[in-house]
């Protein structure tokens, strides 16, 4: 089974080379390459699931001439778990390239595109296999390197060549954490690189301390957890559509991966591991989401979302830690279970909506949510997809984000059994953060569907906005129906959760509850059958008598006037001003002040900004203060005089002489 | 053996401090030229007579002694200069900082961890000693000639310090030295017609535009 998975890998990586073909072969090409994709899709999603399966997990070890043990690759539920979603928005993307940036319309550039795609993608199909930690890196490396050129692929703006440079420095930092972990990690486990088992490593010491530091630091800015997440919104904003769903829905994922592996190899994880990363987790998602609300970019406030998601599965993983530490596995099943669900459905959610943006983008040609409005009568069937995406990701029946976190809610509210002593039962503070984010993103999806596809449209456009093609309908149907599947039934999934917890206890799992008995599943198809039915019915009803007057219904968003225009419709920035205010302590925008002054005011104009706190705010004013005293310095050092730089190198001799006796 | 080596190295040591308090390029290069010829010997006198030692023996010699001597006689006819006049660091205050730097490098090597057989010798204090006055030439002379007899001689302690690993070296690794410093010196001397051609002078305080 393992050697079909790395079969197909090498498809997927190989994949983009025909797309290649220039002038008359272009277009064969093209969908050649989304075949083979597809192809290697299909063989790594069937050898990935059947592996999940197998008890003891499908291995793959070659011998190869590299320092640091063998090449070994390991099919265990947890991998599966990443690779589902990795692979269902792999191949869909794949799909939507080809009506999204055609050759025929970009050129060569969507040809360099798919190589890179094809790199990208089999590098994280590969990554939760890898149990060596130098075949680790190696992977890792390529997968932050082709996303970098991918990112590149509107290389002419200036925007995006700064988002890419701020992508490989963050990634490069990230890496170099890595580096030290996996040499800790090495030493922790007698000397090899290669993965210990889960469960066999003492977490009580200092260096398992320093190995989760180092862990959660270089995971932690992959993924995007809220003080590293500074590289995240433009990166995702100006990669093009397709590849910002692989980026957030799946690549980012592979941080989650790695603090949930690593912490996997420790039987006895101490509790401020768990309470760190509960408390980042609700830090992200409480501030992710308030900087989604506060953007007008629509790309960039879907990517301040996976802030706040990445956020929400940290609260998960923090309960299943937290639970293992005071030995509640209730907490841990229960805990990680969400974790791991919302993984999947964050990866299909979120590239759902990334899908969905680039079709408006791709009908409109401008990102800006406020030149948007009344796309729903254009483009009815990408607002239905993109409705159940919103639906999904604000944590709503009957979609799938509903499920995981009823899961986290469970698994929180489980610590308040009897007998929790003091610090324990906090982690109950964690449940109304979690309340208040999914209202946050209610509040900021209601804003971005509201503006975009509802009310009039408020821009004139050169070319008048129509529906995207079915290259691009079908991959969003396709997730639109992974949402509602894992939504209506939840059952389907949880027996492959169930793998996932098990290959993360390790050993200690016979003594962890069974998830399917912690929480009833078939409840929440019950209710959700419900839901949908009462839905349609209330539809109808309503439809049966506002079909006469429908011709004088006022605008959607027009403040109430029976003939407003356009102008007088919510904004972005109007609509959310309220909730932003609330967090303006955070989020520190740049108002541009128009005051409208006097009974006959002049022309005013007013706008709000919000740039990320930590990039323009902390880390730039930073750096740009170190270049500039480098630069006092160098110039003082640096005058061009050669007796002089002998002189260094005499100066630098004598103290190393002086040093070593 | 060893004292006759330690007679020739405190020679070495002289003609050190005769070079750094002379300003005539022309004796520079002759002190440089009797260094070096003094050193080749080094080789034999260490090691005994041997087919490695008597070819390195001869290889340093005819180089150092004979064939950089005479390039550089050229060089100082071609570019018609005879005397540095005003070095960057005066020529007493340089002799002063050079026995300074001899009497650091004799302490210093007596506080290394040395085996026996090499604290016996001077071969480590005058091979730092040496290399302190190659450094010291290079950073306070102005004149492009200078610069060479600085690198020359700090090439010169470093083969010093070499001796103590003329067993151990491979004959190639030595040779391909010595050729190297040769070809070094080459370039150094076409360099300096160059720069005189260029600028009518060989002060290196002309080349200060390369920096950034």
């Amino acid at each position: 089974m393992a050697e079909i998975f790395f079969a197909a890998v090498i498809l997927i990586f190989c994949s983009g080379l025909p797309a290649l073909a220039r002038g008359h072969y272009a277009r064969p090409g093209e969908i050649l390459s989304v075949i083979l994709l597809l192809l290697g899709v299909s063989l790594a999603l069937f050898s990935s699931l059947a592996g999940g399966w197998q008890t003891p997990s499908p291995m793959l070890t070659m011998a190869w001439a590299h320092p640091g043990g063998p090449f070994i690759l390991e099919l265990d539920g947890l991998a599966s778990l990443f690779q589902l979603p990795a692979l269902v928005v792999l191949g869909m993307g794949g799909i939507y390239g080809l009506g999204y940036l055609p050759q025929a319309k970009v050129g060569a550039l969507a040809g360099r595109l798919r190589v890179f795609y094809g790199i990208l993608g089999a590098t994280i199909v590969f990554l939760p296999t890898c149990r060596n930690g130098i075949v680790f890196l190696m992977a890792w490396e390529i997968m932050a390197l082709s996303c970098f050129f991918l990112l590149l692929t509107e290389q002419k703006e200036k925007e995006t060549r700064r988002a890419a440079y701020v992508y490989l420095v963050a990634t490069h930092i990230g890496t170099l954490a890595l580096f030290g972990m996996f040499l800790l990690l090495a030493g922790s486990s007698g000397g090899s690189l290669n993965f210990p088992q889960a469960g066999t490593l003492q977490g009580a010491t200092l260096e398992a301390g320093a190995i989760f530091l180092l862990a959660l630091f270089g995971f932690g800015m992959k993924a995007g957890v809220m003080p590293f997440h500074f590289w995240l919104p433009a990166a995702h904003a100006q990669a093009p559509s397709h590849v910002s769903a692989l980026m957030s829905g799946v690549m980012i994922k592979m941080g989650i991966y790695g603090i949930v592996r690593i912490t996997s190899f420790y039987i006895s994880a101490p509790a401020w591991w768990g309470w760190t990363i509960l408390v980042l987790g609700v830090i992200s998602a409480i501030m992710g989401v308030a900087f989604a609300l506060a953007q007008h970019d629509i790309k960039r406030l879907l990517a301040y979302h996976s802030v706040e998601n990445i956020g929400i599965i940290l609260i998960g993983l923090g309960c299943a830690l937290l639970g293992q530490s005071y030995h509640y596995p209730s907490l841990v099943a229960l805990g990680l279970a969400g974790a791991l669900l919302h993984v999947v459905n964050h990866g299909l959610f979120k590239s759902l909506l990334f899908l969905g943006a680039g079709s408006v983008i791709h009908a409109t040609g401008t990102r800006t949510i406020d030149h948007y409005g009344g796309l729903l009568k254009t483009m009815p069937r990408t607002a239905f997809f993109f409705l159940g995406g919103a639906v999904a990701i604000c944590g709503l029946p009957p979609f799938n984000g509903f499920v995981s976190e009823w899961l986290i809610y469970l698994g929180l509210l489980h610590s308040q059994t009897e007998g929790a002593t003091f610090p324990f039962s906090l982690i109950v503070l964690a449940v109304p953060a979690l309340a208040m984010t999914g209202a946050l993103a209610l509040a900021c999806f209601v804003k971005v569907f509201g503006i975009t596809f509802l009310g009039t449209a408020r821009k004139e456009f050169p070319v008048a906005p129509h529906e995207a093609p079915g290259t691009m309908l079908l991959p969003m149907g396709v997730l639109f129906l992974g949402c509602l599947t894992i939504g209506l039934m939840p059952w389907t999934i949880i027996p492959l959760l169930q793998r996932g917890i098990s290959s993360w206890l390790g050993v200690a799992s016979v003594s962890t509850p069974l998830v399917s008995t912690l929480a009833p599943a078939t409840w929440i198809s019950l209710g959700a059958a419900l839901l949908i039915g009462l839905s349609v019915a209330v539809w109808r009803w309503q439809k049966s008598f506002t079909e006469e007057s429908y011709q004088q219904r006022p605008t959607t968003w027009g403040c109430g006037y029976f003939k407003g225009t356009a102008r007088m419709q919510y904004t972005a920035v109007s609509f959310a001003e309220q909730l932003v205010n609330l967090f303006r302590w955070g989020l520190r925008s740049d108002v541009s002040d128009g005051r409208a002054i006097g009974l006959f005011p002049s022309v005013a104009h007013f706008a709000v900004h919000t740039p990320d706190v930590f990039l323009d705010r902390l880390i730039y004013p930073t750096c740009h203060g170190l270049v500039r005293a480098a630069f006092v310095v160098r110039s003082f050092f640096h005058q061009g005089w050669l007796n002089v730089y002998l002189l260094y190198s005499a100066i630098t001799l004598c103290v190393l002489l002086i040093w070593i006796i | 053996m060893n004292n006759t080596a330690n007679l020739l190295l405190l020679l070495v040591v002289m003609l050190n401090f005769f070079i750094l308090g002379s300003s005539r390029l022309g004796s520079n290069i002759r002190t440089i030229a009797i260094q070096g010829g003094m050193i080749s010997l080094l080789p034999v006198l260490a090691h005994g007579f041997s087919n490695h030692t008597i070819f390195l023996a001869v290889a340093a010699f005819l180089l150092k002694g004979i064939a950089i001597p005479y390039l550089l006689f050229r060089a100082v006819r071609q570019v018609h200069i005879g005397r540095e006049i005003e070095p960057l660091f005066g020529y007493v205050p340089t002799l002063i900082l050079g026995t300074l730097a001899t009497a650091a490098s004799f302490i210093f090597s007596d506080r290394l961890p040395l085996i026996a057989e090499h604290s016996q010798t001077l071969f480590v204090p005058v091979g730092l000693a040496t290399l302190a006055t190659g450094f010291l030439l290079l950073i306070t002379r102005r004149k492009a000639i200078n610069q060479v007899i600085g690198y020359l001689i700090f090439e010169n302690g470093i083969f010093i310090f070499g001796m103590l690993l003329t067993e151990a070296m491979p004959l190639m690794v030595e040779s391909g030295v010595l050729l190297d410093l040769l070809v070094a010196v080459f370039i150094m001397v076409i360099v300096m017609h160059q720069i005189k051609r260029e600028f009518s002078t060989i002060n290196i305080d002309q080349l200060t535009s390369l920096k950034e």
